[in-house]
């Protein structure tokens, strides 16, 4: 299949659905690539932490500062996709107690709206912190919903006409007498190719933009950096805790939807596809967890995922991670490698992705020789579901409780009715639990697929007139996707309810013993897309990972 | 002074029938349990020997007889130390107590399984089964329409019969959805046990019936999610096979399970029949061993510890799904109420497979306490270390039921077992 | 530099901890769905939609901030059974009568009948002296239709009469003055006999004073107000937290002095034992001694025999009677010592009825819209009573033995007043 547009874009990350937003409303033609579904790799591994800026705020001002500008404008884009939680600094009596002082006159400098608080009103706010705290300050992080984000940009984007194409994974950039002219995708659930020709291409694929890079005989270093995080199945915070000291491994709690998460580890890695999710890590994450809030460790950790940074870097040098800039790296690659027609961005935060995509447009435009202004930090785009107004953690049980969600209660942890799951089942072409859970949160909840599993695959079956052989493929699927997340932190509560599922799945419903072996068109339409590596984070596999503490 | 000969310590399958039989032998019996036992999870079927090899898809039909070769792939595996004698004495002990003192009707015999149908539509092969599920045997063959209720989220007859159909099991099966029958009609978050409680009502009854007419003609039986009631479940049965004129059997849904709820009553009621003594709702916290033998445990109550002594004790805390055995972060594997001894690896990596669904089992599944051939348990000298302590069920180390699907065998295996040395 | 000095008030974290391990229990939930199986409410209504549903499972969707509280969870009896069957230690009862307190907090409105059904006491203290004229009017089937249209309390709910004679008037009258009254000089005991037996049931004080008498104790009565019970189940904290903090003033004493506080009201005591601590969040050193030396008084006499120091001169008493155990005994988690105390009598033979809950919950059962989910509750216990013994049962809880009474006719009496008689006491 041939496809032709003005604009390729690489990558379904937040920050290449946000360069697709941008060029789209600035009136380019644009597709969007993305191997697996959108915001499936860091954009979708990561805490939730929409920035204050007060995290970088002593050793990267600028980056403080981009992130505070960014956070202002954020809200008022796309507020359905953030919960305005607020953050809170707090000394904890492991912290550098001169630190304090010292992060509140760089929030000062940098213009972020800090303020101090006394113990009492900040244990008043959040009950569950660590008595012992000597100083607590206030500043305005929120937490994001990425998969939320993502499809926002999208769906905004395809009203201006712009092509989304998931489970495309880019196999070849083209390039002629050094110009990139398109490149070649394969569609991953049916193996269809596609030749895209394009004007201009933007490699917006984070870590993965050394290997898109190559592909165009370019040279871009990117580390991959992986961070480990924990969420935790209670929120025992309301509102994002960051430890008061220097940027360190788990230093921040936050809390998103009803889970909150801890995190983060920051261990260089050399592959992007293939890490592990290492003890010391889940004992880390945990104790540090233990000195924000004592006991815990008694709550159950839900699931631990990796997500790997893009850090960018122009000289390669073996420093530590934390202190490689967390500002984004635009490369025009004309000047850079004298391959014209080619842009990367990479590197940069979640919260300033659409200054990425601001600059990113504009280089672009300057490219194609067009003057247009952008606008998306004055547009409030359009919620695929939901109001123009802040997320609010009540929302769903609200709604639930004023009779505004009828049907049946499918997954009852997270709230989501059939109607819900069967509208989303028509919206799309495979059958994949997961990308149900990406939507609707499906399996998410404590019992972790436990009862809702089940419940999914046999709607899904009745619905779209899968065999039986799918259905019972996408089921084991699933539940083995969550088993990867769920093992890493098996213990305690959290391994009773392991043993509760596995009677579910075994003892009762048998699944075990049936056939879902898969062969021909079948398979087409079915389970976890398996891209090579992609989905493998394998606790075992310690070996890959080159700096283990 | 004790008012107890026996404390028996968990309300699951291995506790309530070592507490019953205890009892019917005339021993005052206290049984104290943390909440509902695991009993009201499962499919009230009794489970004996499944798969042979664990890992084979095909499921066993004679488990007594391939027993042996189960514990020769298996050695570790807690059948070994109660022998073939007790599991046999387990199931036929079982089916007095609740053919003598129950209104259920349980079916079946060591040496044949029974290969039923599950809500996914695989084969579950189980010893004994109560009469609504043993009517799905699916070696009996003809055709099959299986009934759910458009209300009832957790049964999908499509995909059940879809997947029996494509096992070639001899069953030709069709599915059905209707709508469930006011006062439940339209109701869309019903619980099977809402259902049962309904199909406790005639005009109910009459109502699903009429839905199905017209349906049911051509086939030979009729099977319906399990909810055909709780108290009356008896009744309700013989009355739906009156009026579609067809034998009706039932599939065990997710939990709780209702079968699995009538077995609890069922066991439950006999035992305080018997004259037990039970506490549901109370954990117990310690037990003191001095010079060889329980002296005595602490039952927490709504406001203090409260002392319990008897002549014996047995655990059946139900593993690690009953909280019998404790794990943590740092890789600890202990047991919480006596402090026994556990043999566990405490780097957490090794506790797992990489498959969810394990046939050879998890290994953490298999941590548990050592047992003499009495089960006492004992330390790694292999001496015991209470003589008035009994281990039983899913706490025994090897006891994990996925492994050949052998959970109910080994309960009742240990409660006979227990039962002859205290009796 | 800039350093903000910040003023500070130290903080309670024991209260703030106990609070905490109720709502955090929901952390626990694998969402087994068995409290929702045993509930006898959502069993009997779809009006309440299950345990689960409205505690640990919404818990995770709420923000202390912003408490969102599901209307339904108003139908919750507060029975407790589903705390009981939780397998997974979570505080499901205690988490949604908090959620409740929200609800009413949020409405910030409380039915006048809700707040009267929480002062049994106060309506005691107006009613007693008048109890003829009382019970006429509450005995007349218009003045029940009038209080059922004006108040919502149903027409046919089992209110218990009013005595003219209150329990303290006659113990510090007519019994203290009593020629025969010898106290004991070594041993004492504290008893909280609650507004029920005070006002409607003086027998039963009667019967427990003359029972601890007998096995040698001197009874001593404190001051002492409603527990507070009908207060929280009726949502109101603030009102029931100061009753608590009046109880626990008065009794702190005699617990400090090793005195052992017992009582017959099942609701009183589980109050003090332990509704206090995890539901009020009244946890201080005084109410945690309070709750130690807390004891139903059936567990105070059986401690007695097993301790050897119960007299057993029982006359025979020859009868089969029905014993309802109230889902607020159960929740003591102590099992059921009224079985084994009765079953010491010679001749009496208990049957022990087998079903959940009678459907009265304290006051719930009272109320016109959930009179008859009471009674469909409780039908199960009102068929075995019938069956059993239609004249005659047994019950340690004063609400339970009304309900069952309006219900079947049975007398019902505390199973003290079976062993007084036994012991020839009344």
């Amino acid at each position: 299949m041939k496809k032709s547009t003005e604009v390729l874009v690489i990558g379904g990350g937040v920050t290449g659905c946000g360069v697709l937003f941008d060029l789209a409303q600035r009136g380019f033609k644009c597709i969007l690539l993305e191997r697996g579904g959108l915001s499936m790799g860091t954009s979708g591994r990561f805490h939730g932490l929409l920035h204050s800026g007060g995290r970088y705020v002593t050793n990267d001002p600028d980056a403080a500062r981009e992130c505070i500008e960014e956070n202002m404008i954020l809200r008022k884009v796309m507020p359905h996709a953030i919960e305005d939680t607020g953050g809170l600094f707090v000394t904890t009596p492991w912290d550098p107690p001169e630190f304090a002082d010292k992060f509140y006159q760089a929030c000062l400098n940098v213009g972020i709206p800090v303020e101090e608080i006394s113990i009492s009103e900040c244990l008043r706010r959040e009950p569950l912190l660590n008595p012992d705290i000597s100083r607590a300050f206030t500043v305005p992080d929120g937490s994001v919903e990425t998969w939320e984000a993502c499809q926002t940009l999208t769906e905004n984007a395809a009203a201006y006409g712009a092509e989304t194409l998931t489970y495309h994974q880019v196999v070849d950039i083209l390039v002629e007498n050094n110009k990139v002219v398109g490149a070649v995708a394969k569609n991953t659930v049916n193996g269809e190719e596609v030749t895209i020709e394009a004007d201009l291409v933007v490699s917006a694929a984070g870590a993965w933009g050394g290997k898109i890079a190559a592909m165009a005989g370019c040279d871009v270093t990117v580390y991959a950096g992986k961070g480990t995080m924990i969420a935790m199945n209670y929120r025992m915070v309301n509102t994002v805790v960051n430890r008061c000291l220097p940027p360190d491994d788990g230093d921040i709690l936050v809390p998103i939807g009803s889970v909150a998460v801890i995190g983060t580890t920051s261990v260089r890695v050399e592959n992007p596809d293939s890490y592990a999710i290492e003890d010391w890590e889940i004992k880390l994450m945990m104790d540090e967890g233990e000195k924000l809030v004592p006991s815990f460790k008694k709550f159950r950790a839900l699931r631990a995922w990796a997500g790997v940074r893009p850090l960018y870097q122009e000289k390669s040098a073996g420093m530590d991670l934390r202190d490689v800039t967390r500002k984004y790296a635009l490369l025009d690659h004309t000047p850079h490698d004298g391959v014209d027609n080619f842009v990367t961005i990479t590197g940069g935060k979640w919260t300033t992705y659409r200054m990425m995509a601001e600059d990113t447009v504009d280089l672009v435009c300057k490219k194609l020789g067009t003057e247009r202004p952008c606008r998306t930090a004055e547009t409030t785009l359009d919620p695929p579901h939901g109001q123009q107004k802040f997320f609010k953690l009540t929302q769903r049980l609200e709604k639930l409780e004023k009779g505004e969600l009828d049907g049946q209660l499918i997954c009852e942890c997270e709230i989501v009715t059939r109607p819900q799951i069967e509208e989303n089942l028509k919206d799309n072409d495979w059958n994949i639990i997961n990308d149900l859970r990406r939507d609707l949160r499906v399996g998410m909840g404590p019992c972790q697929g436990g009862f809702c599993t089940y419940r999914v695959a046999g709607i899904m079956h009745d619905n779209k007139n899968l065999s039986a052989k799918q259905t019972n493929k996408a089921l084991v699927d699933f539940l083995q996707e969550r088993w990867k997340g769920m093992r890493t932190v098996l213990w305690g509560r959290h391994l009773r309810q392991m043993k509760l599922d596995e009677g579910i799945y075994m003892g009762l419903l048998g699944l075990d013993k049936l056939p879902n072996e898969l062969s021909g068109n079948d398979q087409a339409r079915i389970g976890e897309v398996e891209t090579e590596g992609f989905y493998e984070i394998e606790p075992d596999a310690a070996e890959l990972s080159t700096a283990a503490k | 002074m004790s008012r107890y000969d026996v404390v028996v310590i968990g309300a699951g399958l291995a506790g309530l029938t070592t507490a019953c039989q205890l009892a019917q032998a005339q021993k005052k019996v206290l049984l104290v349990s943390t909440g509902g036992g695991a009993l009201l999870l499962a499919s009230g079927c009794i489970d004996v020997l499944g798969f042979q090899p664990a890992t084979s898809k095909q499921p066993v039909t004679d488990p007594l007889g391939k027993l042996d070769a189960f514990l020769a792939e298996a050695p570790d595996h807690p059948y070994n130390i109660v022998g073939k004698a007790n599991v046999q004495t387990g199931i036929e002990t079982f089916w007095e107590i609740i053919h003598n003192s129950t209104a259920l009707e349980y079916w079946g015999a060591a040496d044949k399984n029974w290969l039923l149908p599950s809500a996914a539509g695989a084969v579950h092969p189980t010893c004994l089964a109560p009469t609504s599920l043993a009517n799905g045997e699916l070696t009996k063959g003809g055709k099959m329409l299986i009934v759910g209720f458009r209300e009832l989220r957790d049964f999908y007859p499509a995909l059940i019969t879809q997947n029996l159909n494509e096992q070639d099991l001899g069953v030709e099966a069709a599915s059905s959805v209707i709508n469930a029958p006011e006062p439940l009609a339209k109701n869309m978050n019903i619980t099977p046990l809402e259902l049962a409680k309904a199909f406790e009502r005639s005009d109910f009854r009459r109502k699903v019936v009429q839905s199905l007419q017209g349906q049911s003609k051509q086939f030979n039986r009729i099977g319906f999610p399990a909810v055909l009631g709780l108290k009356q479940h008896a009744e309700v049965l013989a009355d739906l096979e009156r009026m579609l004129g067809k034998t009706v059997f039932e599939i065990s849904t997710l939990p709780p399970s209702v079968p699995g709820r009538r077995l609890f009553e069922g066991l439950k009621a006999s035992f305080l029949q018997a004259g037990g003594r039970l506490i549901i709702g109370s954990k117990v916290v310690e037990g003191l061993i001095e010079n060889g033998r329980v002296s005595q445990i602490q039952m927490e109550t709504a406001n203090r510890l409260r002392p319990l002594t008897a002549e014996n004790y047995v655990l059946a805390t139900g593993g690690i799904y009953g909280g019998g055995i404790q794990t943590d972060l740092d890789g600890q594997v202990w047991e919480p109420i006596f402090g026994l001894p556990v043999e566990s690896d405490s780097n957490r990596h090794t506790w797992f497979s990489e498959r969810f669904l394990s046939n050879a089992g998890q290994p953490v599944s298999q941590y548990g306490i050592q047992v003499n051939e009495k089960l006492n348990p004992v330390d790694s000298n292999k001496t015991p270390i209470a003589e008035n302590l009994f281990i039983a069920g899913a706490t025994i180390a090897g006891a994990d039921w996925t492994r050949g699907r052998t959970g109910d065998g080994l309960a009742l295996a240990t409660a006979a077992t227990i039962t002859k040395q205290i009796a | 530099m800039t350093t903000n000095t910040v003023t500070d008030t130290p903080v309670d974290d024991v209260t703030l901890s106990l609070w905490h391990q109720v709502q955090n229990s929901a952390d626990y939930c694998v969402k087994c769905n068995i409290c929702t199986s045993f509930c006898p409410v959502s069993n009997v209504t779809d009006l309440f939609p299950g345990p689960k549903y409205v505690g640990p499972q919404a818990q995770r969707f709420r923000n202390p901030k912003e408490l969102s509280v599901d209307d339904s969870l108003d139908y919750c009896s507060g029975c407790g059974i589903c705390s009981m069957v939780c397998p997974h230690d979570v505080k499901v009862m205690e988490m949604n009568a908090k959620g409740r307190y929200k609800l009413y907090q949020d409405k910030k409105d409380i039915p006048i009948r809700n707040r009267m059904l929480g002062r049994s006491e106060l309506l005691g203290q107006l009613s007693s002296p008048v109890a003829p004229i009382a019970n006429f009017f509450l005995n007349n089937p218009l003045v029940r239709i009038l209080v059922e249209k004006i108040v919502g309390v149903h027409r046919k709910a089992p209110l218990p009469g009013f005595s003219f004679e209150t329990f303290r008037g006659w113990f510090n009258g007519v019994h203290k003055k009593s020629p025969n009254y010898k106290p004991s000089t070594d041993k004492r005991v504290v008893y909280y006999h609650g507004c029920s037996t005070n006002y409607y049931e003086p027998h039963v004080g009667k019967a427990a004073v003359a029972v601890l008498e007998h096995n040698g104790y001197e009874v001593v009565i404190p001051e002492q107000v409603c527990c507070g019970l009908p207060m929280l189940s009726n949502a109101e904290f603030d009102a029931a937290r100061k009753n608590a903090c009046t109880n626990v003033e008065s009794l702190v004493k005699y617990a400090r002095a090793g005195y052992k506080i017992v009582g017959t009201s099942t609701s009183c005591t589980l109050s003090l034992k332990s509704d206090y601590l995890h539901i009020l969040d009244y946890n201080t050193e005084e109410s945690r001694l309070v709750s130690q030396q807390t004891y139903d008084i059936c567990e105070f006499l059986l401690d007695l025999y097993d301790a050897g120091e119960l007299k057993t001169d029982f006359n025979p008493v020859n009868i089969t009677v029905p014993y309802h155990s109230p889902c607020q005994l159960k929740a003591h988690n102590m099992g059921l010592p009224a079985i084994d105390l009765m079953e010491l009598i010679p001749g009496v033979n208990i049957n022990h009825v087998q079903a959940e809950c009678c459907g009265i919950a304290g006051t719930y059962g009272y109320k016109k819209e959930k009179y008859q989910i009471g009674m469909d509750v409780g039908k199960p216990v009102f068929d075995q009573v019938k069956q059993i013994n239609g004249s005659l049962a047994v019950c340690d809880s004063e609400t339970c033995r009304w309900q069952i009474k309006g219900a079947t006719g049975a007398k019902m009496i505390h199973p003290v007043e079976l062993m007084a008689k036994a012991y020839g006491l009344i």
